[in-house]
């Protein structure tokens, strides 16, 4: 059934990749809600479970739409316009898990020496250090800048490790981004945005995209390489207790590494927001 | 029965870490360094990862997803995001009784005095498909072995036999081919009569507690 969250409902979702929809129903599923999409030869074409049109954008390779009436447009990514970049899709990964909970993971840098064991992190350099969480009222945005870990292989190119600096933005509720320096062009910066589907409270499937600044790495390498610490991640939040995100200060407890989840919590809270949070009680 | 045995003690060994379920709660069973086992509640209080994904270090338990340590009282001893700080005493994780006794590990929610113990030889544990039908321990002879068989319900609807000899088994093969075999006809028998199932060994049950008692 159809979430009644208007918070959730008033926003655009990535749904499919472009280039996998042809003339044949291509149902999927949507805030509990069944929708069906197909490229018929009058264009893009999608309907809810009652057979109602629904609102499609095509941006990124994705096909977006929408249960509800979206204030914002769909994120505006300026890298993608860059014609020297490598985009890299990464393709859908189905998670047992609230998108919500998904989004925090992609904001924590504590879990790289654990989860990314000699990728992202590696012990005993597991110090996050102080950062700066900046709520952008005007574009209604979250961000964490001036992020610094040590990384032993930050990228597809990376053999030597080094102090990674990374700046992390939150667009909307169910889409998180990163922008972190080019290991192979230290004066660019690589994007890195994962747009998360949001089909049952605590199930989603998510798509990772990058736009690369690489004149290195083959595309398969690149791709693999995310596919990887995709795949560790996906371990943990599916085995959170709840799987739910609380939005509750108190039900777990945080550390100053943490304030950009603390940040995305009282965002969330603020905004409303029920569809994936352990506050939600089913409608 | 204020105990659920949860596994063969020998199944368990130092530096082990594994999930199991009491009723459905969800327990984390580690084993430290120094061979002593714990039962955790099997949720990190920081940001809810289960911890039986976790480590063993030494006499600690670190969580998988950021390395955060507890030691075999429960209490947070380490957060490597900040190596300097010595985190407060507030950060303990709910902690169940746990012992060894009679070749079995042992966890009880509430005060209780501990089970017997007994010289006994591991032979295996079984994973039923089906709610168990009793919660005390009984003993019995299959395959000219006496054997302790401790019952542990995981779920409502799924269970599991814990099981050692209290002398060493005159056959091996033919002792686990016994237990198999009574594990698939009670499994089959559930199957096909659910209801009728469930009175017929709860009334088993029972008389496995009679002979308990009486061999205890």
């Amino acid at each position: 059934m159809r979430t009644r969250d208007r918070v959730a409902l008033d926003e655009w979702y990535a749904v499919a990749s472009a280039d996998e929809l042809g003339p044949a129903p291509w149902p999927t599923r949507l805030l509990g809600e069944d929708i069906t999409l197909a490229r018929t030869p009058a264009g893009l074409a999608a309907h809810d479970a009652a057979g109602a049109p629904l609102p499609l954008r095509e941006r990124y390779g994705l096909v977006f739409t929408t249960l509800g009436a979206p204030r914002g447009e769909i994120v505006e990514i300026a890298e993608a316009v860059e014609p020297d970049r490598r985009f890299v899709p990464c393709g859908w990964t189905l998670l047992r898990a609230s998108g919500l909970r998904v989004v925090e993971n992609f904001l924590d840098m504590a879990h790289f020496p654990y989860v990314h064991a000699d990728i992202l992190g590696a012990e005993p350099r597991t110090e996050v250090a102080p950062y700066r969480v900046e709520f952008r009222r005007e574009a209604d945005e979250l961000w964490a800048r001036g992020c610094r870990f040590w990384q032993p292989r930050a990228a597809a190119t990376d053999t030597t490790g080094t102090m990674m600096e990374i700046d992390y933005r939150v667009p909307s509720p169910f889409v998180v981004m990163l922008y972190r320096v080019a290991p192979s062009q230290p004066h660019r910066r690589d994007c890195i945005a994962l747009f998360i589907q949001p089909m049952e409270a605590t199930l989603c499937r998510a798509v990772p995209l990058m736009w690369l600044a690489d004149d290195i790495s083959t595309h398969t390498a690149m791709l693999h390489f995310e596919q990887a610490i995709f795949l560790q991640d996906r371990v943990i939040v599916e085995n959170q207790r709840p799987l739910a995100l609380p939005l509750d200060p108190r039900a777990e407890i945080p550390t100053r590494a943490d304030s950009s989840s603390v940040a995305y919590r009282r965002w969330l809270k603020e905004k409303g927001l029920r569809f994936g949070t352990a506050e939600w009680t089913g409608a | 029965m204020a105990w659920t045995a949860v596994a063969l003690a020998a199944d368990l060994g130092v530096g082990d870490v594994a999930g199991t379920r009491i009723d459905g709660e969800e327990i984390a069973l580690w084993r430290d360094a120094g061979g002593t086992p714990h039962a955790f509640e099997d949720r990190c209080p920081h940001r809810g990862m289960r911890l039986s994904f976790g480590f063993a270090r030494g006499d600690r338990l670190a969580c998988l997803y950021h390395g955060w340590q507890f030691d075999g009282a429960g209490r947070c001893r380490a957060i490597p995001a900040h190596p300097d700080l010595s985190p407060p005493a507030t950060i303990t994780l709910r902690r169940h009784r746990c012992v060894e006794r009679a070749g079995l590990l042992w966890v009880a929610f509430a005060e209780a005095p501990p089970p017997a113990d007994a010289p006994a030889w591991p032979v295996l544990s079984l994973f039923l498909d089906r709610p168990a039908t009793t919660r005390e321990p009984w003993r019995e002879r299959i395959a000219g072995t006496p054997l302790l068989l401790a019952p542990q319900p995981r779920s409502p609807t799924q269970s599991a036999w814990h099981v050692v000899a209290l002398a060493p088994p005159a056959d091996a093969a033919a002792l686990r081919a016994a237990l198999h075999a009574r594990r698939r006809a009670l499994e089959r028998f559930a199957d096909e009569q659910p209801a009728a199932s469930e009175r017929r060994h709860a009334m088993a049950g029972s008389s496995h507690l009679r002979s308990a008692r009486e061999a205890g």
